[in-house]
């Protein structure tokens, strides 16, 4: 878990919006041709895509989460939404493999990718979770080992006011960044940003924008929102330590999960808007010319997965529900060399449609135990 | 050249003119070869084939033995849509009273001879292969036709609307408009049409088979109801797209 006196190793600096228009424009000129991706509206809805400029971000709206509820009002304390790095880095849909009807093979990991990306308002947990899929992908998927090396550089939105589903705290996942970025920027208010470097370029940024050191008033209500955003999500559920003990002391209770997923259909969607979940399952697409072997998002959740010749090594929905669960918080641990599978977002709580909370299933599992 | 014989039972021939786009593919049509389908072809003698395609509900005995004929004419039967699966929108008709029914719609309701049940096709003969939809997707039933002229299937995803949904982006309508939808119980194939166009699905790919018990049901009922919908309109749409699973699930409340 992060602290406060651990952050307050970096030094801060301050600016306005217009400052953070400017980092861009740097960064546009720095990296002549990048493409900028990030939280863009499109319809009134948070998506992730390619960003033309500071307008095109939701830097003036609110979001508004409950377990299967989502809105946007009007604020400046955007967080997320169901959308996250993972739709550029491992795209829902991808193709993997092409072969003309002469079964001659054609290479089709190669087209349409930018070389040069810019991340531009990630979150904390967004840039956590590129970890967790760095851990599990890089040189083993070839599209994502492509995709993420094109990115070259990273600037994080840090939140000082989490939503109702965040637990990014109690994940050690948010809602500061520590490494892996090159600039990170947090919205004390409506108009005043505090910047602070992570890399030589995140330095380099700061000293060709101009930027001018916080003054200590400002420092103090940064870190002063930091330790609240942090308090009041760690109300929210018992210690990560507690959780994974009384999820491994919990594993064979098939009543207690078949009683935490009584409500779940296994639509999947919380594996979806999971920016961890890197699941995929394969369809052969055949054509009148080539026939794409094609690499499709799945879920756990769903029947699909689990399903093998000859059998099914997870028929009843409890035991995928159960899964998903376990994955995150004790399996993806072994997997990562360390990193949990959840960073501690919501999405999947928000997103849900039948609003099945992963925080009450974690507190019901610790409640058991105790 | 496969031969292949198309029928239709009690539908609306939506999914035959899915049948008939298929065949405008050229390369499926030098590798098919359509022996009987009353709507296109002038022929009206069933003969042995390689492949059946059947559309539409079993509600009348000559339906039944024209079928189980069939059946036995053919090597791979494939039932398409709703109807063949499920029984269809005909199946509203169990709610009442067969011969007032009848009444409602004809002059002369004597004159009408069928079935007081609805039969999807599978409750009189086997079926190899289904293919899911009201009507289906066209694109499925064309990859179906490339897969098995290469001697393959395609393999079977178990997977509701919501999968398709996301997968193309869509943000869901449920949690961001309150807008009730059906995806979560739903059978995947249509590429969430309807939320494409910012609408509930309505279930005309039938409930998915697997994972749904009675409970699951109730859940997303209530979970809609909340939403302001009428409980009652959600089961006539469940009884009219998903009758052969919803009304089993209905007596056993399991
Ligand atoms: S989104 Fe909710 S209903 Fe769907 S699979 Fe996940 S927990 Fe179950
Ligand atoms: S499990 Fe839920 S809270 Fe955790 S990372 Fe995935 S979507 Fe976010
Ligand atoms: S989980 Fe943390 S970093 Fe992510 S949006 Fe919520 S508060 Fe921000
Ligand atoms: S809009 Fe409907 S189909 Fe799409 S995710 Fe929501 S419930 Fe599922
Ligand atoms: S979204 Fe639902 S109602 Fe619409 S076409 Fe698909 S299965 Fe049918």
């Amino acid at each position: 878990m992060i602290k406060v006196p651990e952050l307050q190793q970096v030094k801060l600096y301050a600016g306005k919006l217009s400052d953070l228009e400017r980092v861009m424009e740097y960064l546009r000129q720095r990296f002549n041709g990048a493409t900028f991706m990030g939280y863009k509206l499109q319809n009134s809805m948070p998506v992730f895509g390619e960003i033309n400029s500071l307008s095109d971000m939701p830097i003036r709206v609110s979001d508004i989460q409950r377990p299967g509820y989502y809105e946007l009002i009007a604020g400046y304390r955007f967080r997320l939404s169901y959308a996250s790095p993972k739709w550029y880095l491992l795209p829902p849909e991808h193709s993997i493999l092409k072969v003309s009807p002469d079964y001659e093979f054609v290479d089709s990991t190669n087209n349409s990718l930018a070389n040069k990306v810019v991340m531009f308002g990630i979150k904390s947990c967004d840039l956590n979770a590129i970890a967790v899929l760095d851990a599990i992908l890089i040189g083993k998927h070839p599209i994502y080992t492509k995709k993420r090396s094109s990115v070259i550089a990273i600037i994080i939105e840090e939140c000082l006011e989490p939503a109702e589903t965040c637990f990014c705290s109690i994940t050690g996942t948010g809602p500061t960044v520590l490494k892996g970025y090159d600039l990170a920027y947090a919205r004390l208010d409506e108009d005043t940003v505090i910047f602070k470097a992570g890399s030589t370029l995140g330095e380099e940024i700061i000293k060709a924008t101009g930027l001018r050191e916080a003054v200590q008033e400002q420092v103090k209500s940064y870190y002063n929102a930091v330790e609240r955003a942090m308090s009041i999500m760690s109300t929210r559920l018992p210690h990560l330590e507690e959780i994974q003990k009384a999820l491994r002391r919990n594993v064979i209770n098939e009543k207690l999960w078949k009683t935490l997923s009584e409500k779940c259909t296994g639509c999947g969607n919380c594996n979806y808007v999971c920016p961890t979940c890197f699941c995929v399952e394969i369809v052969d697409r055949v054509e009148e010319s080539y026939t794409t072997r094609t690499a499709l998002w799945t879920a756990c959740c769903t029947y699909t997965y689990g399903l093998v010749a000859g059998g099914h090594f997870r028929r009843d929905l409890y035991m995928r529900y159960r899964h998903f669960i376990l994955h995150k918080f004790l399996f993806y641990p072994k997997q990562t060399g360390g990193l949990l599978g959840c960073v501690g977002c919501g999405r999947c709580t928000t997103w849900c449609p039948l609003g099945l909370d992963l925080k009450e299933t974690l507190v019901k599992v610790v409640e058991e135990v105790r | 050249m496969i031969r292949v014989l198309v029928a239709k039972l009690t539908s609306c021939s939506g999914c035959l003119n899915e049948v008939i786009y298929a065949l405008t593919h050229s390369d499926i049509r030098a590798k098919y070869n359509v022996t009987y389908f009353t709507e296109v072809l002038n022929v009206d003698k069933i003969s042995n084939a390689e492949l059946a395609f059947i559309e539409g509900s079993i509600t009348t005995k000559h339906q039944e033995e024209f079928l189980k004929n069939l059946r036995s004419q053919v090597e791979f039967l494939i039932a398409l849509g709703t109807c063949a699966l499920m029984g269809g929108v005909q199946s509203l008709r169990l709610e009442g009273n067969i011969e007032d029914v009848k009444k409602t719609i004809y002059p002369e309701p004597r004159y009408i001879d069928i079935l007081s049940e609805v039969k999807p096709v599978d409750s009189v003969v086997k079926v190899d292969f289904a293919i899911p939809g009201c009507p289906i997707n066209g694109d499925a039933l064309v990859s179906f036709l490339r897969k098995y002229a290469l001697g393959g299937l395609p393999v079977a995803i178990y997977e509701t609307v919501c999968s398709e949904c996301k997968r193309k982006n869509i943000p869901c309508i449920i949690v961001t408009q309150k807008s009730p939808c059906l995806g979560p119980i739903t059978i995947s194939g249509c590429g969430a049409l309807c939320p494409q166009f910012g609408r509930g699905c309505y279930g005309c790919y039938g409930l998915k088979f697997f994972d749904i018990t009675r409970e699951k049901i109730n859940a997303l009922l209530d979970r809609l109801v909340e939403l302001k919908v009428d409980e009652g309109n959600l089961k006539a749409i469940l009884l009219a797209y998903s009758f052969k699973l919803y009304s089993k699930l209905k007596e056993s409340r399991c």
